[in-house]
């Protein structure tokens, strides 16, 4: 059976609540009310925590201080900016598609949020651990392309019409070597269920079998989730900010905590599928090592974005397309060959 | 109770995918149509997994929401906005369309009341993505294979035509 310590809680708080409560499906009703609500706080802590992390190892990476007034260390940081983008004027421009312009911010939040459903934090801890799962994950997240381009319609304006082509143009080109290089994952695990990929890794990370479609990915993931030195799709010195030009206040933000959540996605992404999900040595508990592989793949995700300068728009193209999916398939033909031979051995 | 959940679920989801179809052939406006197509198609993935087809819903999901983005990004390219015509105007055919859709109807209500069903077995299998790359890789690989062949034919056609004979 499952003994992650998250997981023990759970079963122990269910089994609080059945005598309380009576009948079972009740129950489980609330306890899947429970994760919903879990997952969507830790969305929004996700998005506290990085609007300030952000811009510390920013300035940490470029030798500055960054935020540093508000409270102590510039700790209370988030809490301004969330206070003063609540009171900002709410600018509607003229000339939009009124009905796209609204949903956009609101859509894109949707899938971003929807992939946590399908992360396994810890031993027998998904909320969803359906046989499919890291397909069903990469086709929820290919739909954040959509709001985007609806963002950079609606809002009748050159920059933001070209941040939308921009952002169909990077992510439709880059979601083929992501899949083909996360192959080889599938093809050694023998599943797509999140949960059989994370036990697959308890002899040897993924990362140390897997080393080219581990470079693929960190690449994809950077232009998937539209992170520096990928992010074509603001490239603040050439469309201002893109599909996001002409938002203000809330709706901006709303931009902002979707793009946040997708980077703690990608953490956690990255330690689920090649550093080996919650296992570790037994001296931590598994749920913290979860979390730090989690966040370490953060930082290595910023401190990419941080040192490189942006890319130009045909070159990360062709880099997708003549590099990146070649290599991705040389590596699908490798893992092949490799498992043959491995089984061949035994 | 799952009987009831079930059927509630697939009523919603049929609004949804009609009024979401009628909206594309409805909208004056070849974006709004495109969008709309993109949410039909979401209501008939979810529909798919509904009925224990997860894998063609994910399918569904990825492929034609990808898709709908590249016709959208040709329907603005190749339209005009903002000068008061409609980009998606209709064609005043609708008798023609109108004397299509009742025949249709019609023939679905003929083949719904008078074919005899398969008997519904209930039978789902619990390894859906397995048996159906089982069935793509062993069983019909060759209908498989024709079919990439064709599908790298039509590629290479695209890029040749993209690039110009002399390019490419």
């Amino acid at each position: 059976m499952h003994n992650g310590t998250l997981y023990l809680a759970g079963e122990s708080l269910k089994e609080m609540l059945l005598p309380v409560i009576g009948s079972e499906l009740l129950v489980n009703l609330i306890m899947t009310l429970i994760c919903i609500v879990i997952l969507f706080l830790l969305v929004a802590t996700s998005a506290l925590v990085f609007t300030l992390g952000e811009r510390k190892v920013c300035a940490w990476i470029q030798v500055r201080i960054g935020p540093n007034r508000v409270g102590p260390w510039g700790l209370l940081q988030s809490t301004a900016d969330m206070l003063k983008l609540l009171t900002k004027e709410d600018i509607i421009p003229q000339g939009i598609d009124r009905w796209l312009w609204v949903l956009s911010p609101i859509l894109i939040f949707i899938p971003a949020a929807m992939v946590y459903a399908l992360y396994p934090f810890d031993d027998g801890v998904i909320f969803a651990d359906v046989n499919i799962g890291l397909f069903l994950l990469i086709a929820i997240s290919s739909q954040s392309v959509l709001p985007f381009l609806m963002g950079g319609y609606a809002s009748n304006s050159k920059y933001a019409m070209l941040g939308g082509m921009r952002t169909v143009a990077q992510m439709l080109s880059y979601e083929v070597p992501m899949v083909i290089s996360l192959m080889g994952i599938i093809m050694i695990t023998g599943s797509l269920k999140m949960s059989a990929i994370v036990e697959a890794q308890s002899e040897i990370w993924f990362i140390f079998l897997q080393p080219i479609a581990f470079f693929i990915f960190l690449v994809t993931a950077l232009v998937e989730g539209n992170r520096p030195p990928f992010n074509m799709v603001e490239g603040e010195s050439e469309i201002i900010a893109g599909p996001f030009t002409e938002y203000t206040g809330m709706r901006w933000a709303l931009f902002f905590l979707a793009e946040f959540a997708n980077l703690l996605s990608m953490g956690i992404l990255t330690a689920t599928l090649f550093l080996g999900g919650w296992q570790g040595p037994d001296f931590l508990p598994t749920q913290l090592w979860f979390w730090i592989k989690a966040f370490l793949m953060v930082l290595v995700y910023q401190w990419i974005g941080w040192t490189f300068p942006r890319t130009r728009m045909d070159t990360i193209l062709s880099f997708g397309w003549k590099v990146l999916l070649p290599l991705a398939l040389l590596n699908l033909l490798l893992t092949g060959f490799g498992i043959y031979i491995f089984k061949w051995l035994l | 109770m799952n009987d009831l959940i079930g059927s509630a679920v697939f009523c919603v989801l049929s609004l949804v995918i009609i009024g979401t179809a009628l909206g594309v052939v409805m909208s004056r406006n070849l974006v709004h149509s495109a969008l709309l197509m993109t949410a039909c198609f979401i209501g008939v993935g979810i529909m798919y997994i509904s009925l224990e087809a997860d894998f063609l819903g994910a399918v569904e999901f990825m492929t034609y929401s990808g898709g709908v983005a590249v016709l959208i990004v040709m329907g603005v390219m190749l339209t005009h906005k903002g000068n008061g015509v409609p980009s998606n105007p209709f064609n005043g055919r609708e008798l023609f369309a109108a004397a299509l859709a009742v025949i249709f109807t019609a023939v679905m209500g003929l083949v719904l009341t008078f074919v005899q069903m398969p008997p519904d077995t209930g039978f789902v299998s619990a390894d859906t993505v397995g048996d159906l790359a089982d069935m793509m890789l062993n069983t019909y690989i060759l209908p498989f294979e024709i079919a990439a062949v064709l599908l790298l034919a039509a590629l290479l056609g695209a890029v040749i035509l993209a690039k110009g004979d002399g390019e490419a």
